[in-house]
């Protein structure tokens, strides 16, 4: 095994042993590093693909106080098993979540909004994830107590990041 | 900075990622427009203000008690 770090100079296996020693924790925070400031690549061997992930930021939202409707975002993702997706809360409200979206499949980011049996309500936005792109919907704000309601909002759960993830056991 | 624009069919700008980020098909600008960058459609290499209706507040659904009192005649807030 063999790595290139974010200076761009290759680490050999025995290297990363010394420090490392089979520990694939200690192995992950050295490549994590070098992956995340986007200058280092990685190159494992087959024995190691399998025990860690790898991931790439492969979009950012230019402009998060913008509405976000429904938005397909084309990516390359041939060789990616998932997504990595982090979301504030809206156009106004940097709170952050996050969720792993498998390849080939589809889900729906949920934000519950009051959490009261009186009048409860949530935010959701589907999303589908292929090989040539994220798809998101446009959020949908339902509400449930004495009157319910649901509206698109395209004010809320606006993506900023996506992360292609790889690496990863998804059967 | 280099911005990549999202276009819906219409010119409408649905995003915006920077330029590493982005196919070479999208379209490059050195500046997005101030505030929601959606309001805007990108025609002849410029951003033409055109913003959306703002859609009409929804009309509260019947929840299933509601129906159930009208099919059976209940007036609200009857014992």
């Amino acid at each position: 095994m063999a790595y290139l770090n974010n200076t761009g100079v290759e680490t050999l296996t025995a290297d990363i042993k010394s420090y490392a020693d089979n520990t694939y924790v200690a192995k992950s925070s050295s490549i994590v590093s070098s992956v995340n400031n986007k200058n280092g690549t990685v190159v494992l061997d087959a024995d190691d693909v399998g025990a860690m992930a790898e991931w790439d930021l492969l979009w950012e939202n230019a402009s998060p106080t913008s509405t976000f409707g429904t938005v397909d975002v084309g990516l390359t993702l041939v060789n990616y098993d998932a997504v990595y997706i982090i979301y504030r809360h809206s156009t106004s409200n940097t709170d952050l979540y996050s969720n792993i979206v498998i390849k080939g499949t589809g889900t729906n980011v949920f934000q519950i909004l009051t959490p009261n049996s009186n009048n409860t309500a949530w935010l959701g936005r589907p999303i589908t994830v292929t090989d040539t792109k994220v798809a998101f919907e446009i959020c949908e704000l339902r509400t449930q107590g004495t009157t319910g309601t649901t509206s698109t909002r395209d004010t809320y759960i606006i993506p900023i990041l996506i992360y292609g993830i790889k690496g990863v056991q998804t059967s | 900075m280099i911005y990549a624009l999202n276009l819906s069919q219409e010119n409408r700008v649905l995003s915006a990622t920077y330029d590493k980020y982005a196919p070479r098909s999208q379209p490059r600008v050195d500046t997005l427009p101030e505030g929601n960058i959606t309001d805007y459609l990108y025609i002849n290499n410029e951003f033409v203000y055109d913003p959306l209706p703002v859609p009409p507040e929804p009309v509260p659904e019947p929840t299933a008690e509601e129906i159930l009192n009208a099919l059976l005649g209940v007036e609200e807030n009857e014992e």
